[in-house]
């Protein structure tokens, strides 16, 4: 019984975490993350973002360009 | 096991078979909606499991080893390496728009059998191939555009023909959507009061994410998603309420330009403010109603009451005038192949991809599930009773304007319907008529409504499943025209830009106004007088834009060929070259067509002509004249934008023909401009 709990929770937290990548809410965990994989890399020294900064550099990005079809 | 594996994909190809044999050969009773459902998906399945699998391996020959843009780039923004099922939800996303609705719906006055087979036979033949090959050729190269991959692999001219398309697709494409809008929401105040609300609602769910919680994308769709069903159901009591009723009421020639104001406004507002939460809303709208109208389908089981073939396949059809060929697949469109997807694949999606084999999945796999979605829609249109279908789809012009009328010319068509009939289902879907509503979406909404009525709450919940259909559509009609609009603004500025250097910069107000107003006059034109067209403009305009679009996909697909040349896969150049050929044929005879027909529902200049020769002779009243000079001018105007549209075709054909043969000949070396191989760092299972 514990297993099958235990399966279905790992399910949940996993479609929960999908479902979070892809409308954009773990977008700036990702690039948190993605600055700190390179951190000894070629952005060593830029700026990180603040969550409110990403959030309106990402609008940004996405709707200077083609973004949905018709 | 071997052996088992054989025999399911032997059970899903007869399966397969089946459902197509019963769609195209029976004709004796009713057919039942699953046999759609069974040919698509089993369809589906072998050509995911087999075409797309020899294209992977044979012919785009994708390495797993070879590290992605999104590897080597990552910068966490723009380069993001992602989980292929995630970015196949993104993808779906971003490519899944009002066109798959639309096109089948009004391609379904042929009756159900060629629509249906195009949407099946050219998405996997085509639209799939497409998606896919653009996508890898787009992660080779760092994720480039297609106007990019244009100009460098074919020649600077097929790069400035890709623009120009995109730019002409994008003036077109917005009118044309705010046309099906200004049908659907035309004298009704409950469709109306439940979109415009969606604006207060979009602008809360700004100010919460940009103020209060930053990026929680979920927590503020969640709030808006639950406002706007409140809001749908609050529209009845709106349209009950006569003082209120009035407000809410829009002729549509006034909702042509209250949506071309709000597109001037929303283009040059921030982005974070209404485009943005307005975008989210409609996604989640959008998933939530396709999802629903599938288990519906398959619950319900709709009887298809359209005929395999109607007898408009002659071309004499009251949605739009034109015979199945060509004018089935313009009108289809990005149901099977939208060259509009080519600038997806080749925009953030290849930003995005963790490895090359996941471009099968993401490119292939959702474009099989853009075509499903266009399959359903052509279920919702031919559940319905043909003469209903005609009623509502068909201008005034041609059926006039009164029930009775209408009743008795669809009659005469063979298609029974008594007056009484559109009464009782305007009344029974809270509308004071659905008479001549064409464009598509309120004829589609009607048969979700059919569907979804069927499977919860029974006919006294028709009105509120009706008004949530109409909803979905103009909500998400609503953001390709806000988002459209907004890209089309950056595309004029940056032409501005080579005229003078203010008007060109991104942050320089006078000069965002200056090309918004651009933009938006340009569709706002169409529109306007696709909303004065006698019959209806969705006759001239909906062909206009699938010239267009399909000429993107030729486009593209010559590109693609161009760059497998160079790949040295001349043995599969069928794969790539044989859309590219169908597409150039059906643009140049549908295009031709349009211009120089004699039939003047169907011929831009025969219609102009006939209508000069009215005034000539003096039977156009003195106080029309203006107006039909007017229809005149906009008539030629359509065969000038055909033409220069046909014209872009032959050119990039015979360009890219001459570095064909050249490449073929060795009289000239290929040369790609692929970023070179780099081995992935990551593990396999990563």
């Amino acid at each position: 019984m514990n297993e099958i709990m235990n399966r279905a929770r790992r399910a949940a937290v996993t479609a929960w975490q999908a479902m979070r990548e892809i409308v954009g809410d773990a977008a700036y965990e990702n690039y948190l993350r993605s600055v700190r994989r390179s951190a000894a890399g070629r952005r060593e020294n830029c700026a990180v973002l603040s969550e409110r900064e990403f959030y309106l550099d990402s609008l940004k990005r996405r709707y200077s360009r083609i973004s949905r079809c018709c | 096991m071997k052996f088992l594996r054989v025999l399911v994909w032997i059970a899903v190809a007869v399966a397969g078979a089946a459902g197509l044999a019963a769609i195209a050969f029976e004709r004796n009773e009713p057919l039942n909606a699953t046999w759609f459902i069974v040919a698509a998906i089993c369809t589906y399945l072998i050509a995911y499991r087999f075409y797309s699998s020899f294209i992977a391996a044979k012919v785009l020959a994708l390495d797993a080893t070879r590290a992605t843009p999104a590897e080597r780039l990552d910068d966490g923004r723009d380069f993001v390496p992602t989980n292929k099922w995630v970015l196949l939800g993104h993808h779906f996303a971003a490519i899944a728009g009002p066109g798959p609705l639309v096109g089948p719906t009004l391609a379904a006055q042929f009756g159900y059998l060629p629509g249906t087979l195009w949407l099946i036979v050219g998405a996997v033949l085509g639209g799939c191939v497409q998606d896919f090959v653009i996508l890898l050729c787009s992660i080779r190269r760092d994720g480039k555009s297609l106007g990019q991959m244009a100009r460098e692999e074919v020649s600077r001219r097929g790069g400035f023909i890709a623009q120009l398309a995109v730019l002409a697709i994008m003036v077109i494409l917005l009118a044309v959507v705010g046309l099906v809008l200004v049908n659907a929401l035309k004298a009704s105040p409950w469709g109306m009061f439940t979109l415009a609300m969606t604006i207060p609602i979009a602008l809360l769910m700004g100010l919460y994410l940009r103020f209060w919680r930053p990026g929680r994308v979920l927590e503020a769709s969640a709030i808006g998603v639950t406002l706007i069903l409140l809001d749908v159901f609050a529209g009845q009591w709106v349209a009950n309420a006569p003082t209120w009723a009035r407000v809410f009421s829009f002729s549509a020639p006034a909702l042509a330009i209250a949506i071309i104001i709000y597109g001037f406004a929303a283009s040059s507002l921030p982005v974070w403010m209404l485009l943005a939460p307005r975008d989210y809303l409609s996604a989640f709208i959008k998933a939530g109603a396709v999802w629903a109208m599938a288990v519906g389908i398959v619950i319900v089981r709709p009887v298809v009451q359209m005929p395999a073939l109607s007898r408009f396949a002659d071309g004499t059809g009251p949605v739009f005038a034109g015979k199945i060929f060509p004018f089935c697949f313009i009108t289809i469109a990005c149901g099977a192949v939208s060259g509009f997807h080519a600038l997806i694949s080749s925009g953030t999606t290849p930003k995005m991809i963790m490895r090359e084999t996941n471009a099968r999945l993401v490119g292939y796999g959702a474009m099989l599930m853009e075509s499903f979605v266009g399959v359903m829609a052509m279920i919702a249109a031919c559940a319905l009773s043909p003469g209903v279908y005609f009623a509502m789809n068909s201008p005034p012009a041609i059926v006039g304007s009164t029930v009775e009328s209408a009743a008795r010319t669809i009659s005469n068509w063979g298609y029974a319907v008594a007056p009484q009939t559109m009464t009782d289902l305007a009344h029974m879907v809270g509308e004071q008529t659905l008479l001549n509503r064409t464009g598509g979406a309120p004829s589609l909404a009607v048969g979700m409504a059919q569907i979804f009525s069927h499977t919860i709450g029974g006919a006294h919940l028709m009105a509120l499943w009706y008004h949530f259909a109409i909803m979905f559509e103009a909500l998400f009609i609503l953001t390709v025209l806000d988002a459209g609009t907004r890209v089309g603004r950056f595309m004029v500025q940056d032409l501005l830009g080579h005229v003078s250097k203010p008007l060109g910069r991104a942050g320089w107000y006078p000069g965002i106004l200056f090309s918004s107003l651009l933009i938006t006059g340009a569709w706002g034109y169409f529109l306007y007088w696709g909303v004065m067209d006698p019959l209806g403009g969705i006759n001239s305009l909906w062909p206009l834009f699938g010239i267009a679009n399909q000429l993107l996909a030729a486009v593209a697909f010559v590109v693609a060929t161009t760059i497998l040349l160079k790949m040295g896969k001349q043995r599969y150049l069928w794969v790539t070259l044989g859309p590219a050929a169908a597409l150039v044929a059906v643009t140049m005879t549908a295009s031709c067509e349009k211009i120089f027909s004699a039939d003047t529902r169907l011929g831009f200049l025969a219609a102009a002509n006939q209508m000069a020769a009215h005034i000539a002779s003096g039977t156009v009243p003195a106080a029309q004249v203006a107006e039909t000079s007017r229809l005149i001018f906009n008539q030629r105007l359509d065969a000038v934008v055909t033409a220069t549209l046909a014209l872009m075709v032959l050119v990039l054909v015979v360009e890219a023909s001459y570095e064909w043969i050249r490449i073929w000949t060795s009289s000239k070396a290929p040369v790609m401009h692929e970023a070179p191989y780099v081995r992935t760092q990551w593990a396999e299972g990563d």
